[in-house]
């Protein structure tokens, strides 16, 4: 069941009706909403439902394990945990893309009867990040495991994060699930505001730019240099409007549900470096990485070069976490590449709060800084959208004049009419808001210019999306 | 928890009518994606439903695909003094029809309605059918289910503007259609002749056909509207290629679901040769009409005419 589906705009006011109507007795609260998020995740494959139902079991046992037992019967559970998540993980999602590459070394390529053409549960990276990031927290004892099984299985699947993320730390989503819920007015008319507000950037913004993209990208060798340099810089946009987009719904979504998800993106493209930028992007996977592997590896703390050795694992590590293909270890590397000077010069940390704090522009070196990231950060997203190494060099050659003249497709004409003005809406309302806690969150007093606001914002969606529903980008990894 | 129920029940009704005058507002702009108005088309719907408006009384009122308003040819009927009406449209669906025959029946007052059903449309989700509808006839109440079951987006929006766009501009009633449109030419009575082709034979693939419950549901909303008001009706299957009927991989599983929902007619001449008398798989060309539609008309319709 997708976000921007009909099917998900029925099933959300029953699920919230249902819900605070069960108000005062929590289990039952917990119950529906586990219930609830096992008929979400079933609406695309049922049979996957045993893999979550899996991992939850085994991670809600091994935290009870690791809390009870000490010394090295701890760390036993812990790795126990650890080996069989990663396991799943890894015969699902890298499986066929590692026997494939072993059979292409020294196989010739003949690798029949080695792949076994799984298909990948949606979900899976995102929600055993999730499970494992609460037996380790149980290990390091910074969270307490719960007893509870309703509460653990709700937190692991609940549904508005289960598919893309957030991910979630039980440290602050668990004591949620086990503490009574009120209903807060201001923060479910937050909630569906910021819902609005990604339909917007995913129904307008990032399936707009699709359409010139996909277009390009599947006829690049018959398109002008000009309009390969469009489509990436637009495929930039989309995957930001994408996935941000998801991650604003499904952070509204959870707070009708009187849940607060943790922000998953902070206006990356108005980073001045690729340090701040990772700061920004997808904050709840680099700060998984950062707590779980960065630091457990010696963080930045123990040399120059063990730094420098780190930061490469982990942007291989969250390359190849995103898909099981060259293009996205490609894609880490050249990011860590880009990290690589800012380490060497001790200037990663240099711009920790956000551009133009006191100025409603930002001024012209800021500009620049931005406008560089943003180009870096688009040569980087070849990579990460091609099929192949092969063709994202094939395409970056052509990209720069490399290669016979091609016609040049428009991405103001005809469809593509609202591409430009709608990128230009959301990044003045993304600027102007950067400051508050999520996007659309600055609205004016008067509740008519708010409401006019809001309706004006469903007519854009409605008059502009696409007739078929069209998927999340994220929901492959 | 009453305040922002309130709110919400307050907020909808208040959002879809801004939507509903905004798309009617700027949905002539031709900038809106979702919004898709023509006027005008290979079908001539607009001309038929300006002729049909002064019609009082017919024998025969034909509705369906290009496959009805491109074979029953009122010209080989009127030869043996029947009157009849074709009402078919481009990929018209059952959907379609049943706004058809809600908003024109009673006008038209025939003493039998025939509904093509053909195995490519029953399948079909029938949208731009729907959009043509919307755009070339003028707006009834009928045309809103069909759009809210439609389940589309492009014919949600383009219902509102269409509706009242045909309802208060003066453009709508003042448009002149052109009776030849390339190779099409309206003849009065609702068919449309093309100009002289002949189908040139090429492989078909296997088609399986999949009724779509949607239409079906439709199909069947139709006849009980014909029984409700006690009109007669057939449905008919119209002829296609050799080489087609040869494709389709359940012919017979389509033609039992038809047979069973009431009187249904497949007829076929064995005169019929492929490479003469179609112009492309599975519509004849003017020779196929006139040796079909005679066929058609003498051994079937006026028998049943006979009897009511």
């Amino acid at each position: 069941m997708l976000f921007n589906s009909l099917h998900f705009a029925l099933f959300l006011p029953v699920v919230f009706a249902v819900y605070w109507l069960l108000r005062p007795s929590l289990r039952s609260q917990n119950l529906f909403i586990l219930a609830a998020s096992c008929f979400f995740y079933a609406c695309w494959d049922p049979r996957f439902l045993l893999l979550i139902a899996f991992t939850s079991l085994a991670s809600y046992l091994s935290g009870l394990a690791i809390h009870r037992s000490s010394g090295w019967g701890r760390r036993w559970f812990l790795w126990a945990n650890v080996v069989v998540n990663l396991l799943i993980l890894c015969l699902f999602k890298y499986y066929d893309f590692f026997a494939q590459s072993f059979a292409d070394l020294f196989l010739g390529g003949r690798s029949d009867h080695l792949l076994l053409h799984l298909v990948l549960p949606v979900g899976i990276s995102f929600y055993t990040f999730q499970a494992l990031s609460y037996s380790i927290d149980v290990y390091r004892r910074s969270v307490t495991p719960t007893r509870d099984p309703v509460a653990f299985f709700a937190y692991v699947s609940f549904f508005p994060q289960l598919v893309a993320g957030p991910i979630e730390r039980a440290s602050s989503l668990l004591p949620q699930f086990l503490a009574p819920r009120s209903f807060s007015y201001p923060l479910a008319v937050q909630g569906l505001r910021q819902m609005l507000w990604g339909f917007f950037k995913k129904m307008v913004v990032a399936d707009s730019c699709a359409l010139y993209v996909d277009r390009v990208f599947t006829s690049y060798s018959d398109c002008s240099a000009p309009s390969l340099i469009i489509a990436s810089l637009l495929f930039s946009i989309q995957i930001y409007a994408d996935f941000s987009g998801y991650s604003d719904i499904a952070i509204g979504c959870a707070k009708l549900f009187g849940i607060s998800l943790r922000r998953n993106f902070n206006v990356p493209y108005f980073s001045r470096d690729i340090a701040e930028f990772w700061r920004r992007w997808h904050i709840s996977l680099t700060s998984w990485f950062r707590d779980y592997l960065y630091i457990p590896l010696g963080g930045s703390r123990a040399g120059r070069w063990r730094s420098v050795a780190n930061t490469f694992i982990i942007f291989l590590v969250s390359g190849l976490w995103h898909g099981a293909n060259w293009t996205f270890l490609l894609w880490g590397f050249y990011h860590a590449l880009l990290f690589l000077p800012l380490i060497l010069l001790g200037r990663n940390r240099r711009h920790l709060d956000t551009v133009a704090p006191s100025r409603p522009l930002p001024s012209l070196p800021e500009l620049f800084q931005m406008l560089l990231t943003f180009l870096l950060a688009t040569l980087g997203w070849i990579f990460f959208r091609s099929p192949s190494i092969e063709f994202s060099f094939s395409y970056i050659a052509r990209m720069l004049g490399m290669g016979s003249a091609g016609h040049f497709l428009s991405p103001v004409a005809g469809d593509h009419f609202i591409i430009i003005p709608a990128i230009f809406l959301m990044f003045s309302v993304e600027w102007f808001s950067r400051h508050s806690s999520y996007p659309f969150a600055r609205q004016p007093r008067s509740r008519t210019l708010r409401w006019v606001g809001y309706m004006s914002l469903i007519f854009i969606i409605i008059a502009f999306s696409q007739t078929s529903e069209m998927p999340f980008i994220y929901f492959q990894f | 928890m009453k305040r922002f129920v309130r709110h919400i029940i307050l907020f909808h009704p208040l959002a879809l009518l801004f939507s509903v005058l905004m798309l009617w507002l700027l949905g002539g702009t031709g900038r809106l994606r979702n919004v898709s108005y023509r006027l005008g088309g290979d079908d001539f719907l607009y001309s038929k439903s300006r002729e049909i408006a002064s019609i009082q009384q017919v024998d025969v009122l034909f509705l369906g695909s290009s496959h009805a308003y491109r074979t029953f040819d009122p010209r080989i009927f009127a030869e043996r003094g029947i009157s009849v009406f074709n009402l078919g449209s481009s990929n018209q669906t059952p959907l379609q029809s049943e706004v058809l025959l809600r908003q024109y029946l009673d006008s038209c007052n025939p003493r039998l309605v025939v509904i093509e059903v053909h195995p490519d449309i029953i399948d079909y989700d029938g949208i731009e059918s729907a959009l043509s509808l919307l755009s070339n006839v003028p707006p009834s109440w009928h045309m809103l289910p069909m759009a809210l079951r439609s389940r589309n987006l492009r014919v949600l929006c383009t219902a509102p503007y269409a509706m009242l766009h045909n309802l208060f501009s003066p453009s709508f009633r003042s448009f002149d259609e052109p009776p030849v449109r390339g190779v099409n030419h309206y003849v009065s009575g609702g068919y449309v002749e093309r100009d002289m082709a002949r189908y040139t034979p090429s492989d078909e693939p296997p088609y399986h056909i999949a009724p779509l419950p949607a239409q079906t549901a439709a199909l069947r909303r139709c006849l009980n509207y014909l029984d409700s008001r006690t009109v007669p009706f057939l449905l008919v299957q119209t002829p296609d290629t050799r080489a087609r009927l040869e494709a389709y991989t359940n012919l017979s599983d389509f033609q039992s679901l038809m047979s069973s929902l009431g009187p249904f007619c497949a007829l076929r001449s064995d005169a019929l040769v492929d490479t003469l008398h179609f112009f492309d798989s599975d519509h004849l060309n003017q020779r196929g009409v006139d040796l079909y539609c005679s066929q058609f008309r003498d051994s079937i319709i006026i028998p049943l005419l006979n009897t009511l």
